[in-house]
């Protein structure tokens, strides 16, 4: 697999790249602007981006869309079928995601927004702003915040110790260190 | 731009050998100064008392690594990843930890002096008696940390203390 992370300057949000090295697909996590790194990125490693995959509709993580889809001809999934204005194919709970030969699984990580969707591929997830290193996403109401303590609980602190965790804003983690140190979950 | 030194700012070829740079490696009083380990997973190595002055650790995992004693200062730590990380008595001093990951990291008598602790997640650390004399702490979060008798004397910047145990410790 290959694997880029990329600060953005808006919001310092977090986007990622991942890439097949059997077939060059790939992947974009999130996209707060359409940074010619990522561009750079996809080139250098002869990568052709199939996959846009929207963890919560942002502006700090769909701001880079339009000016992305303008390039590449790739489909593009978010939790509530719309994002940044556009409109999406639906990801949903249990859905199965194909990067090349890189199968992923969408589980959903609600809270933060309703529509939140995290990826699980092989080791490693990504949880947008659901979960963050030491951390949990900002909620509206009490409701919301005990949902996603608990969907995430539920589906991400149960993958395995080593799992890494790439977060929509700051530094990554793993589940060892969510499960055993986040204040929000001990 | 990039040549052949990597783009994103962490970047890793998941299948690539890792050779010597693997979880659990001793590497226990090494001189790894100005070493390149950017981006690698280091998870739980030994590096006590290892020399890494200035050394490369973007974006590495380190989580649950022993760093006791080793000698951080200078080194790049942006974005890595030192969650459960034993530093105790480790020198830090005037590393860049912008957003580094240090939840649930200990740290007992670490030095911090003059580090950039931007946006870092210190949540949960124990970093009783730690020193971050003249650091940058805008924007770090060190919800329910143990910071007591730390030194933040001329340390700098908004950071979030929720919960933190500040008992003793000096500004």
């Amino acid at each position: 697999m290959i694997f880029g992370h990329f600060l953005i300057d808006v919001n310092e949000a977090n986007a990622f790249v991942v890439g097949c090295e059997e077939t060059r697909d790939a992947a974009l996590v999130d996209v707060a602007d359409f940074d010619p790194r990522i561009e750079a990125f996809l080139a250098r490693h002869e990568l052709h981006l199939t996959t846009v995959f929207i963890t919560h509709d942002h502006y700090d993580h769909t701001g880079g869309l339009r000016e992305l889809l303008a390039k590449y001809d790739a489909t593009v999934y978010s939790g509530k079928g719309h994002a940044g204005g556009r409109k999406t194919r639906v990801a949903r709970h249990g859905d199965t995601l194909r990067i090349g030969d890189i199968e992923g699984r969408v589980v959903e990580t609600p809270g933060h927004t309703e529509e939140g969707i995290s990826l699980i591929l092989p080791g490693m997830v990504f949880t947008g702003d659901a979960l963050f290193a030491g951390s949990v996403g900002g909620t509206t109401n009490p409701r919301d915040a005990q949902r996603q303590v608990q969907t995430i609980r539920e589906h991400i602190l149960t993958l395995p110790d080593d799992y890494e965790i790439h977060t929509g804003h700051g530094p990554s983690s793993t589940v060892r260190i969510e499960r055993t140190h986040n204040p929000f979950f001990v | 731009m990039a040549g052949s030194r990597p783009i994103a700012n962490v970047e890793r070829i998941t299948s690539a050998d890792p050779g010597e740079w693997k979880p659990g490696v001793q590497l226990a009083g090494r001189n790894l100064d100005g070493e390149d380990l950017a981006g690698k997973r280091l998870s739980g190595a030994n590096l006590e008392r290892a020399r890494l002055r200035s050394a490369n650790l973007r974006g590495t995992f380190l989580d649950g690594a022993n760093l006791r004693g080793a000698d951080l200062e200078g080194a790049d730590l942006e974005l890595a990843v030192l969650g459960g990380a034993d530093l105790s008595g480790a020198r830090l001093c005037g590393a860049n930890l912008k957003r580094a990951n240090l939840v649930g990291a200990r740290g007992h008598q670490a030095d911090f002096t003059d580090a950039d602790l931007y946006y870092s997640r210190p949540g949960n650390a124990d970093f009783q008696d730690a020193v971050f004399r003249g650091a940058n702490l805008q924007r770090a979060i060190f919800r329910r940390a143990n910071l007591r008798n730390a030194d933040f004397t001329g340390a700098h910047g908004q950071a979030n203390f929720e919960n933190a145990n500040l008992e003793g410790s000096r500004r």
